[in-house]
């Protein structure tokens, strides 16, 4: 009975080694492919190194409306989803407004009636900015590079590289 | 032979008595309950995903993909909910295997929503312990159930599970640093995050200031060194108990400086380096006339639990208040602060004497050895 109970918990534990493993494989293909799976018995690798001297990019996105002022005005994803844990907003704009990811229809994000008065209302909220007439919104990405000068570092340029359309898409 | 010693590893490595594992489900339950605080921002805050539109429903690869778009509010409200009575009955210890499970499967349901918006936080372990210890029977001494009868032998194995899941995870972090180039000594990759996150992600608050001042080539690449070898190394930690509690001592240090550095904090892990950590058997023995005074009082006490998971529930821990009276610049919580400070003593006190030990056994090795 013992031995039983014994045999079987150590078959399971050979199982679940063999899962780790095969999960981990897993991350890694489809994370390439797709995005990281979940749930996965696995942790962020951070794996970039840096070379003293060298500049330091960033790429930053901002949304881009024309308020009813006529101006155009630039919002910073932290103030559209604010109600959200700020750690989730890098990964947010990353995967859902990122151009590169919309390059095959023409960089434009169509959005279902609902989630374009969504996000214009939170523009509306957040930054007190009403887009007007058409109310087309853009999500501008920039290149930020910066160099460490003893001990500030300076924000030496910023080039814009990507823009992508969100659009209302008709019922 | 081999068979054998994993045996030993599985049944014998991590012991623990019945009223160790009841003391360390109360210690997991008032964790998540006060320092986590479910329906609470940042950590299991799931209803506002409740709020949001189909068009950002984003599931990453996996169960995710099988659910259209994002639940309505009020479910997710009650997920939350279901948690907070949930962990008030695993802290009473009635039905206790099932509010385990419950518990786990309820943090993974939330999650599973919060990170299908494109970003995933790493914390799987705080709902993979409830599901793992269900079986350990950790309710079998001071609960409910060790009342009424209803209780099964302890066993030992699931504490080895939840420290292969650990250590491989550990060893997921460290792998593709080791690929990437940390060890290479002209490059500099914690001076280089520290820099991203200090200049570029304002993280200015605790003492990074301090490390700015830090021009020492050395110094950052022992940094680097350091951080592969200690990842990596949890995997290996993990086969004798000594070692596994003088490792869990150098990952609490570890987000410490991690948090004093970078200002980025990563308290979900602190639940399952504690089991391995914290002598509970010992730590019982001392709350055994404690424990025995509550046990017989269930039904009186039940309603009060409840009602105080309920409050924690509706107004978030007390904790949070310590927000208001020491602000932060960054997005770092006080409340983080404090919890990894009150961890640091206990960590630092295991790597003494961890340290003191393994000096002895060479001390003692070489004296053997060595020629009379």
């Amino acid at each position: 009975m013992e031995n039983s109970h014994k045999r079987k918990i150590r078959g399971g534990f050979y199982l679940f080694a063999a899962w780790l493993i095969f999960q981990y494989l897993m991350v890694g293909i489809i994370g390439v492919i797709h995005s990281e799976p979940w749930p996965a018995f696995t942790l962020p690798g951070f794996k970039n190194v840096f070379d003293r001297g060298e500049f330091i990019e960033q790429k930053v996105p901002v949304f881009v409306v024309e308020g009813a002022d006529g101006e155009t005005h630039s919002i910073r994803p932290s103030r559209i989803f604010s109600d959200i844990p700020v750690s989730h907003h890098n990964g947010i704009m990353r995967h859902q407004f990122n151009p590169a990811r919309f390059s095959s229809g023409g960089r434009i994000k169509m959005l279902t009636p609902e989630g374009y008065d969504w996000l214009r209302a939170r523009i509306e909220e957040e930054a007190g900015l009403m887009p007007a007439g058409s109310g087309q919104i853009l999500v501008v990405w920039s290149d930020h590079f910066y160099r460490i000068r003893g001990e500030e570092m300076r924000q030496v340029s910023s080039v814009p590289v990507d823009t992508l359309f969100v659009m209302r898409a008709v019922p | 032979m081999m068979r054998d010693r994993i045996d030993r590893w599985i049944f014998d490595t991590f012991g623990i008595s019945a009223h160790g594992l009841a003391l360390y489900r109360v210690f997991y339950v008032l964790f998540v309950l006060v320092i986590i605080s479910p329906g609470h921002k940042p950590f299991l805050y799931f209803s506002v995903y409740g709020t949001l539109p189909s068009d950002f429903y984003f599931p990453p690869p996996g169960p995710m993909m099988l659910f259209p778009d994002f639940p309505p509010f009020f479910f997710l409200k009650g997920v939350e909910l279901f948690l907070v009575i949930v962990l008030g009955c695993l802290l009473m210890g009635w039905k206790t295997r099932f509010m385990s499970i419950a518990t786990g499967l309820l943090i993974l349901t939330g999650n599973g929503f919060a990170y299908s918006m494109g970003k995933i936080n790493h914390d799987l372990l705080l709902a993979a312990i409830p599901i793992v210890m269900a079986f350990s029977n950790w309710g079998s001494s001071w609960s409910m159930d060790a009342v009424s009868g209803k209780t099964r032998r302890p066993e030992v194995w699931p504490v080895a599970l939840l420290a292969l899941m650990l250590g491989f995870m550990m060893f997921t972090a460290g792998f593709p640093k080791l690929l990437g180039g940390w060890l290479d000594i002209n490059t500099h990759a914690t001076y280089g995050h520290f820099i991203k996150q200090y200049f570029v992600n304002e993280r200015q608050d605790l003492l990074s200031g301090l490390f700015l001042d830090i021009d020492n080539r050395v110094f950052w690449e022992s940094l680097d060194w350091a951080t592969v070898i200690f990842e990596i190394g949890f995997l290996f930690a993990i086969l004798r108990a000594p070692v596994m509690r003088f490792w869990c001592a150098l990952a609490i240090l570890f987000h410490f400086m991690v948090m004093m550095m970078l200002n980025i904090s990563f308290i979900s892990n602190l639940p399952v380096y504690s089991i391995f950590l914290i002598n509970w058997d010992e730590l019982a023995a001392r709350l055994q006339g404690v424990g025995s005074l509550i046990e017989g009082k269930y039904r009186l006490t039940a309603p009060f639990v409840l009602c105080g998971a309920m409050l924690l529930y509706l107004y978030g821990t007390p904790l949070f208040f310590l927000d208001t009276l020491f602000r932060l610049e960054s997005d770092l919580l006080a409340l983080e602060l404090l919890v990894l400070m009150a961890f640091l003593p206990l960590a630092l006190n295991r790597i003494a004497a961890g340290t003191v030990a393994t000096v002895n056994v060479a001390m003692s090795s070489w004296q053997k050895k060595a020629p009379e």
